[in-house]
């Protein structure tokens, strides 16, 4: 569950970072897009799992150990990744 | 500002920002002054000891799991009166004849079982205070001399009393917890082969009377030497030594704490630990655990020492729930200002950069 937020956030960023460079004029080959996509969402999701708290952080929100605020990153952190793939679907940026 | 740097700081606040920030809050709540103090009291605990276990006396301790069967078979045969051997094999906090058909454990004597341990102290046998712990087979060393069992790779699981927690302060709660699980009879030499870099997982759950809670899988990789300063009283002296040991020291995340102190509420004298260790490895080789030695797998007892870190609970929370609170606010902020209907960057940014 929580490695699928993961994956998520990670994707979201592996998609605006290829998104970006294709738009200045780099990584132009479908298989350099292709490639530097999945570099980016691997590392940086092994990144945040492997080397920082971050996942054990979520479940332990998720669990009610920080209690009602914990529940209120859970919501913001939702609405952020709602909001990122709502500007990547209409704008093909996170951020707008 | 362009779009790219713009998306710059979306990769920058959930890779950099997010996991600093998360590291920075679960941290500040919990950091201890680094000294350890012992969680077991120096004399006899003569206290009530936990009965919610059905079937169980009052007792200091007891084996949930003693890493399975375990030769049993080799004992077996050894035995003109089997229910010694029998007796070897705790799972689930039981002896065989509670899982096992008659057929297989015949002569089997429940009141015998080696689950349930007295509260010895084992005063100055190590570095802390510590209490005496029956091991695997203790119940087989009227048949035999040696320990013949294979250490087995787990599960081995423990359930510590109050008995092993009464110097714990009520009004604190736990940053570290350490278990010195060492086995002090034979003594080696320090450089002996039967040292082992080994590789373990292990788990925690604390018991009161109303709720349970567990923190699992720890990681632990480290050598089986035990090497401390052993006080000699016959010539008043400290003499190194080098014993069979495992140092399983757990190291709560703040928030843990702050979990930890909300189920136990200070009142250590009615908790009771589930310490489980499992999937032992060599890791040198990467060759199957058999053989190797193990403080806690013979026919002896091994000395168990506990010693605690503790912070402030009222102050750890505030800071944790506080500083969650900061980062929730921010995360939300940061998603409205992904949107097209408050650009704080490009306000902030304007003319500063095209």
């Amino acid at each position: 569950m929580i490695e699928i937020l993961v994956i998520l956030a990670t994707v979201l960023i592996s998609i605006t970072v290829v998104g970006r460079a294709g738009d200045a004029g780099y990584l132009n080959g479908s298989l350099q897009r292709g490639f530097a996509g999945v570099s980016t969402q691997v590392v940086s999701a092994n990144f945040l799992i492997s080397y920082t708290n971050f996942e054990t952080f979520i479940y332990a929100c998720l669990d009610g150990m920080l209690g009602i605020s914990g529940y209120a990153f859970l919501l913001s952190f939702g609405v952020l990744l709602i909001v990122w793939i709502n500007n990547l679907i209409e704008y093909r940026q996170a951020i707008v | 500002m362009n779009s790219i740097q713009f998306n710059a700081i979306a990769v920058i606040f959930v890779l950099g920002f997010m996991p600093f920030a998360i590291a920075f809050i679960t941290n500040a709540g919990s950091s201890s002054d680094g000294e350890y103090e012992d969680s077991i009291s120096s004399t006899y605990y003569a206290q009530n000891y936990p009965s919610q276990y059905p079937g169980v006396s009052p007792y200091a301790g007891k084996w949930i799991n003693n890493g399975g069967l375990n030769h049993t078979a080799h004992y077996l045969n050894l035995d003109s009166t089997p229910h010694y051997a029998n007796r070897t094999f705790v799972e689930n906090g039981a002896c065989p004849s509670a899982i096992q058909p008659p057929s297989v454990f015949p002569k089997y004597d429940q009141g015998d079982c080696i689950t349930v341990q007295d509260d010895i102290p084992s005063a100055g046998v190590l570095p802390m205070n510590s209490k005496y712990f029956k091991q695997t087979h203790y119940q087989v060393r009227n048949v035999v001399s040696t320990y013949v069992g294979s250490s087995g790779d787990g599960p081995f699981t423990f359930l510590l009393s109050n008995a092993y927690f009464n110097e714990i302060p009520s009004n604190q709660s736990i940053d570290k917890l350490k278990f010195d699980l060492v086995y002090t009879p034979v003594d080696y030499s320090c450089s002996s082969s039967i040292f082992q870099n080994i590789s373990f997982m292990a788990d925690i759950t604390f018991h009161t009377p109303s709720i349970s809670r567990g923190f699992n899988d720890f990681k632990f990789e480290q050598n089986t030497k035990y090497e401390f300063e052993q006080y000699d009283v016959n010539h008043a002296t400290y003499n190194a030594v080098c014993n069979v040991g495992l140092v399983v020291e757990f190291d709560f995340q703040g928030f843990e704490t702050l979990v930890i102190d909300d189920i136990i509420n200070g009142d250590w004298s009615n908790t009771t630990i589930e310490l489980n260790l499992d999937n032992f490895k060599r890791t040198d080789d990467n060759l199957p655990f058999t053989t190797e030695a193990l403080p806690f797998a013979g026919i002896n007892s091994f000395s168990i020492g506990v010693q605690h870190q503790t912070v402030d609970p009222v102050q750890a929370g505030f800071i944790i729930k506080t500083g969650t609170l900061f980062l929730a606010v921010a995360t939300f902020a940061f998603a409205i200002a992904s949107t097209p209907y408050w650009d704080p960057f490009k306000n902030t940014f304007k003319g500063m950069i095209d």
